[in-house]
């Protein structure tokens, strides 16, 4: 599976990435929303990690520009938990909302899985 | 006066005579004769002559000899006329029986004008003497009248006097008794008093005078009244005199057994008494009035809920309600005085002027501000609170990123089973510094955002004091730890996880209070105390200066290094322990070190 992280945060982005990797999973990551819409379009991800506040472009707005074509389903992630819940995520085009900080990240992995797997 | 008359004496014969007289008679001039009529008194001739006392012949002027001489003889004296006759001049024996007669009528006119006189003055003298027996009369009843009308004059200005003297009114209606004993025939004297709707009956019962309320006051009639004042006595009351006192405001009732008319000097006396009685009466309601005033002054004065006074110019007291006390007097130079936790704007005004004495006094009232005060602080507390949260709500986005990074990188480590066992605790050591990190942040938080989800549960408090205190072992280690719990679970709804950080957070303070040394106790006890728990940590430490008591709980402020502290833990707790409608103070009575209090409302129904 095709892993897409967009997180201004170096370090929730390799965590994410080496978690993922740890399941065997391909992963492709962006520091910011425009650089996420480029990886979006260049390398067509199963799954997108995206984070809503970034420099650039923020998470919501990368959701609006998002490439028709593609079917990958999103998990929103922020601190704002008060701001964004999964209701607000799920208007926005996201398809699962998870609260930072994680309190297990491999949780997260396989939650993402399941999103895919169409389990959920 | 030439002598015209000739007197003729011894004269024997009228014929002789006659004819010895015709040469020489002479004619007496009428104005002689009207002489003679003036020093006789008559114009009769011959009385005239008769007078004269002698014989003599008076010829008229007009009238013939004959028909003198026939008149003249019928006077039988002129027969025994002498016939020898000597002739006297005439004009001195006249002048000379003139002067006598004259001298003897004078006498005579003198004496009879005399005893006229007498007899008038005697008149006058008997009248005189009348009018003064009865001015005397007059005289001795009039001053009979004034005696008796001094008399009453002098015993009714000292009764009025003695009324005067009388300190209350039931005084006074026993002096009237008294007075209206003196007097036979007369009973009981009963006053009625009206005084705005207040109306009260007075009357000597025995030794005493007893006063009784009525509630409405009849008319002026004594029919009405002596009814109204049967049923007061609670006695047949006899026929009564009736004095009235100015607008009907007050009335004296005597009864009495003889006839009214009989007693016509006692009421005639007592109506004028009463003006003075009404006087008196006036007296005693104003003084009363002036008491009651002055009563109802100091006791508005003292009732006032702040404190406030009367002060001459060098801020000594000349009058102060109860709640200016001495301490607050004191500080009078100030613009704001304090008292305990109490705040007080000094507010002064002026006195115009008073008396001479305190020129320059001013009333001094103290505006309670400790309310306001209180309300300002917290204001300031809140926007300080809200600033903290807008920081610390940026700071906790900041590292709440990384933290979850460090995190979850930890995680991830952890799972790589091909680390050595070492390296794993190691890196889970860091995770969970991350995740104490984060703990804290959220907290931090929970603070600055008081409407986040309410966590409060009911909870044992005890439980949160002996959970808290093993995660205090290094700090707490060095000193001697006393723990004295109570025995019964002291259960409030509260948030366990931030009554711990409180706890904790005292915990610490204590332990660095007492500095780098091991000497000292650190005291931790809970107990109920009525409608409330109690949770109080003691230390032995140098103890909180009482200027900084308010201080403390600002957020922000510290006493600690600069790396030891970041001022908020006093402030946070505070805040914590609030939230849970409870109260964090310190110990004032404590002095051995600092001593804080926790109050919590217990859940009785829960215990």
């Amino acid at each position: 599976m095709k892993i897409l992280v967009v997180d201004d945060e170096p370090l929730v982005r390799r965590s994410l990435q080496r978690a993922a990797e740890r399941r065997g999973h391909e992963v492709q990551t962006a520091s910011n929303g425009l650089e996420g819409l480029e990886q979006w379009i260049l390398f067509s991800p199963d799954l997108i990690f995206l984070d809503v506040l970034m420099p650039e472009m923020d998470g919501p707005t990368l959701l609006l520009q998002k490439p028709k074509s593609s079917e990958a389903k999103v998990v929103m992630m922020s601190a704002f938990t008060g701001e964004y819940d999964s209701e607000a995520a799920l208007k926005m085009g996201a398809h699962v909302f998870i609260p930072k900080p994680f309190e297990d990240i491999m949780k997260v992995i396989s939650q993402a899985e399941e999103l895919v797997s169409g389990n959920r | 006066m030439e002598a015209h008359f000739k007197v003729f004496t011894n004269v024997e014969r009228v014929s002789d005579l006659l004819e010895s007289l015709s040469d020489s008679l002479v004619p007496v001039a009428l104005s002689e004769i009207e002489l003679a009529d003036a020093i006789f008194g008559t114009s009769d001739l011959r009385s005239q002559a008769l007078v004269l006392g002698t014989p003599f012949v008076l010829v008229e002027e007009d009238l013939s000899l004959e028909s003198v001489l026939e008149s003249r003889y019928q006077h039988k004296d002129f027969s025994a006329l002498e016939t020898k006759m000597e002739v006297v001049e005439f004009s001195e024996v006249v002048e000379e029986t003139l002067r006598l007669l004259k001298k003897k009528w004078h006498e005579q006119l003198l004496r009879s004008n005399w005893i006229k006189e007498n007899e008038n003055l005697q008149e006058q003298l008997l009248l005189a003497s009348k009018k003064v027996e009865k001015f005397e009369a007059s005289r001795i009843q009039r001053a009979q009248a004034l005696r008796k009308t001094s008399l009453l004059l002098r015993k009714r200005i000292f009764f009025l006097k003695s009324l005067n003297k009388a300190m209350e009114l039931s005084e006074v209606v026993s002096m009237i008794q008294d007075e209206v004993r003196k007097t036979k025939g007369l009973g009981g004297a009963i006053l009625a008093v009206k005084k705005n709707k207040e109306c009260s009956v007075l009357y000597s019962s025995g030794r005493l005078v007893v006063e009784r309320k009525i509630d409405t006051w009849p008319s002026s009639s004594t029919v009405e009244w002596r009814q109204s004042l049967a049923n007061v006595l609670k006695r047949p009351i006899g026929p009564l005199l009736q004095f009235e006192g100015g607008k009907s405001k007050l009335h004296l009732f005597v009864e009495h057994q003889v006839p009214k008319a009989g007693l016509k000097d006692f009421i005639s006396e007592w109506k004028l008494r009463m003006v003075g009685l009404q006087l008196v009466v006036d007296r005693f309601q104003l003084e009363k009035e002036l008491s009651e005033a002055a009563l109802f002054w100091e006791k508005t004065f003292d009732g006032l809920e702040e404190p406030i006074g009367i002060f001459d110019r060098n801020f000594n007291v000349i009058r102060a309600n109860q709640l200016f006390t001495s301490d607050l007097m004191a500080q009078l130079n100030e613009n704001t005085v304090r008292r305990g936790g109490q705040v007080f704007h000094v507010e002064s005004y002026k006195i115009g002027k008073m008396s001479d004495l305190v020129e320059g006094a001013k009333v001094i009232h103290l505006s309670d501000q400790s309310s306001a005060y209180q309300l300002k602080q917290h204001m300031i507390q809140t926007e300080k609170i809200a600033a903290l949260g807008q920081l610390a709500g940026h700071i906790a986005h900041e590292l709440n990123n990384p933290l979850t990074g460090i995190r979850s990188l930890c995680q991830v480590l952890g799972s790589d089973s091909q680390l050595s066992e070492q390296v794993r605790l190691d890196v889970a050591e860091v995770e969970f510094a991350a995740h104490r990190c984060q703990k804290t942040i959220k907290n931090l938080l929970d603070y600055s955002k008081p409407h986040t989800e309410d966590h409060r549960t009911p909870t044992n408090v005890n439980d949160v004091v002996l959970n808290t205190l093993p995660l205090l072992k290094s700090l707490m280690g060095r000193f001697k730890n006393e723990v004295c719990l109570s025995p019964t679970p002291l259960v409030a709804l509260i948030d366990a996880h931030m009554l711990q950080q409180v706890i904790f957070n005292l915990v610490t303070n204590a332990c660095h209070a007492m500095g780098d040394g091991t000497k000292g106790t650190i005291f931790v006890e809970t107990r109920a105390m009525g409608k409330k728990l109690l949770i109080r940590v003691q230390d032995e430490g140098p103890g909180v200066p009482e200027e900084l008591r308010v201080q403390i709980f600002e957020p922000f402020f510290t006493t600690k290094g600069e790396n030891e502290g970041t001022g908020l833990g006093l402030s946070l707790s505070l805040n914590v322990i609030r939230r849970f409608g409870g109260e964090l103070s310190i110990d004032e009575n404590y002095t051995k070190g600092a001593a804080f209090e926790i109050q919590l409302p217990l859940m009785e129904d829960r215990r």
